[in-house]
């Protein structure tokens, strides 16, 4: 019969904690032993479980959910707070609900269960930064998503879908291409460095590449490849990119052609505009006004409200770091002239 | 699991991390507390309990070292005071007390590429395997914990968590060698 130090080091083996010398010491007491591992080993390798598998209710979940709502609803008599906070609370639990509400069509398709996506979120004025399955790594921007099934990713696919911001390095494997869906473009990696925007309430879809070679497809145009060199910028426009234009009530497809333009990428003071935000620094170059509120708005997490639309036009160039709401604008308002008013996590702007 | 993720939400004050940590510990969490409590209704309170409070605590979440364990040892400790409230004893964890479910493997034979009759075999041994033993095996097995975990956990030494690993291991080993022999213990590849 075996020792019972064999034992304890095939478990310690199996749960991932044994050292070098134990490893080796293992081998050895399993030749003197004469035994042969490959069932044990093949067994330890595959999950247990208990049976009848013994689960909490569904409705377990909506209790905790309530409690952790009322633990969180703001005192009354900060009730200058309480607007704000309340506004966030609706959100999260809206955001609650819609998991909730997949959770439920996931049981009830038992098949769709083993695909369910990761998902990782960031909310506004958040930056996240990440490792995926396959080694890559992405820093994400704030208010986007990215998702994927971890099913094979790595292995069979390695295809992500992305709204929103990130900057991603991908790992090299020239077998599993790495793919990024967007709403209108696809973006083909074969190990590279680049930053990719495509927010959905943007016009355009842009990519920056720091290094590597990245390869993009149109959902208008799928046969269409642009390819895409170092320290290269492509900036598409989405209504060209998505094919029909909207409002199109006719059957003729109307084929407009794939605006896009590719530029140099700009350094200011060593830094990379495109992916200025990475270093927390906020960066634009001769941006309009309106595309710029659309990114303070993420940064500060506030609405912004035009009270002019032609201010919209105007042009700005800078970089932000530390800077809070209040000095970004007195910056902007040094190159530009406008005004401004703030109430509570609204910012109106006019002339 | 990313509880790195899970400890920055709450240090957000986004309920998303209870939802996180509820979906992947859950149910794990709710089996440890039934087999101590032995009442499922007892049981899903005491898991409400357990993530409420981790919502209450939010702000010190981030410097527990080991979010996951945490979880386990406040289950095991709200369930403790559960049993010392209505005077049902427990101080120190009665294995024999304990509620012993049945175990299986759940990938297929073909999957293991071992016989149906020896998977059968190895079910109804670890099934047999005395309560500690079991609890040990299930925990480092089924739930993942380390070994020094186990041992914090159910406050025994992180010896005797692995002479039970090992007994446990011993035996499935033993039955499966001596009721078959060696030419039959691999099944043929499909």
């Amino acid at each position: 019969m075996s020792s019972n130090r064999l034992w304890v080091l095939m478990a310690k083996k199996d749960n991932g904690e044994a050292s070098s010398a134990e490893l080796e010491e293992l081998e050895e007491l399993l030749r003197a032993e004469k035994i042969h591992p490959a069932v044990m080993e093949t067994l330890l390798r595959s999950p247990l479980h208990s049976l009848p598998e013994l689960k909490l209710p569904d409705a377990h979940w909506d209790k905790i959910a309530t409690d952790i709502e009322i633990e969180t609803r703001p005192r009354p008599s900060f009730t200058a707070r309480l607007f704000s906070l309340s506004r966030k609370w609706q959100i999260a639990a809206i955001t609650l609900v819609l998991i909730g509400g997949a959770l439920l069509f996931l049981l009830q398709h038992p098949s769709v269960t083993e695909e369910r996506p990761e998902q990782i979120v960031t909310r506004a004025a958040d930056t996240r930064y990440m490792q995926l399955p396959d080694g890559t790594t992405v820093k994400m921007n704030g208010k986007s998503r990215l998702s994927y099934t971890s099913e094979g990713f790595g292995k069979t696919n390695r295809e992500v879908v992305l709204e929103g911001e990130a900057f991603f390095e991908v790992v090299k494997n020239e077998s599993v291409p790495f793919i990024i869906h967007t709403t209108s473009v696809d973006v083909k990696v074969k190990g590279t460095s680049f930053n990719l925007k495509a927010y959905s309430d943007q016009p355009t879809v842009e990519a920056a590449l720091v290094s590597g070679l990245i390869e993009l497809s149109t959902s208008q145009d799928p046969d269409r490849k642009i390819l895409l060199k170092p320290n290269e910028k492509i900036i598409i426009r989405k209504d060209s990119a998505a094919g029909i234009a909207s409002g199109t009530v006719s059957h003729i497809q109307k084929i407009q052609p794939l605006e896009y333009t590719i530029s140099e990428l700009k350094t200011h003071a060593n830094l990379l505009m495109d992916t200025a935000w990475m270093c927390n620094r906020l960066a634009f170059d001769n941006e309009k006004l309106g595309e710029i509120a659309t990114r303070l708005e993420n940064w500060f997490n506030v609405a912004i409200h035009f009270r002019d639309e032609t201010l919209k036009e105007k042009r700005f160039s800078g970089i932000l770091e530390k800077e809070t709401l209040d000095q970004t604008l007195n910056f902007l308002q040094l190159s530009n002239h406008f005004d401004y008013e703030i109430h509570d996590d609204q910012l109106f702007i006019g002339k | 699991m990313d509880f790195r993720a899970v400890q920055e939400y709450l240090l957000n004050n986004d309920p998303q991390a209870i939802r996180l940590l509820y979906d992947d510990l859950g149910n794990r969490l709710f089996r440890l507390a039934y087999a101590i409590v032995r009442s499922k209704e007892v049981a899903e309170e005491i898991i409400g309990d357990v993530f409420l409070k981790v919502w209450q605590k939010r702000s010190e979440m981030a410097s527990v070292e080991n979010l996951r364990l945490y979880l386990y040892v406040t289950t095991r400790n709200c369930c403790f005071s559960y049993l010392r409230k209505t005077n049902s004893q427990p101080a120190a964890f009665s294995f024999e007390a304990l509620y012993q479910p049945y175990y299986h493997f759940d990938k297929s034979p073909e999957e293991l590429m071992i016989t149906r009759e020896i998977l059968q075999t190895i079910n109804e041994t670890i099934n047999n395997l005395p309560a500690k033993c079991k609890l040990v095996f299930k925990l480092a097995k089924e739930d993942g914990l380390k070994h020094k975990e186990i041992a914090e956990l159910l406050d025994i030494s992180i010896k005797t968590v692995e002479s039970q690993m090992a007994i446990a291991l011993k035996r499935i080993y033993a039955t499966v060698t001596i009721q078959f022999p060696e030419n039959r213990l691999i099944a043929q590849k499909k």
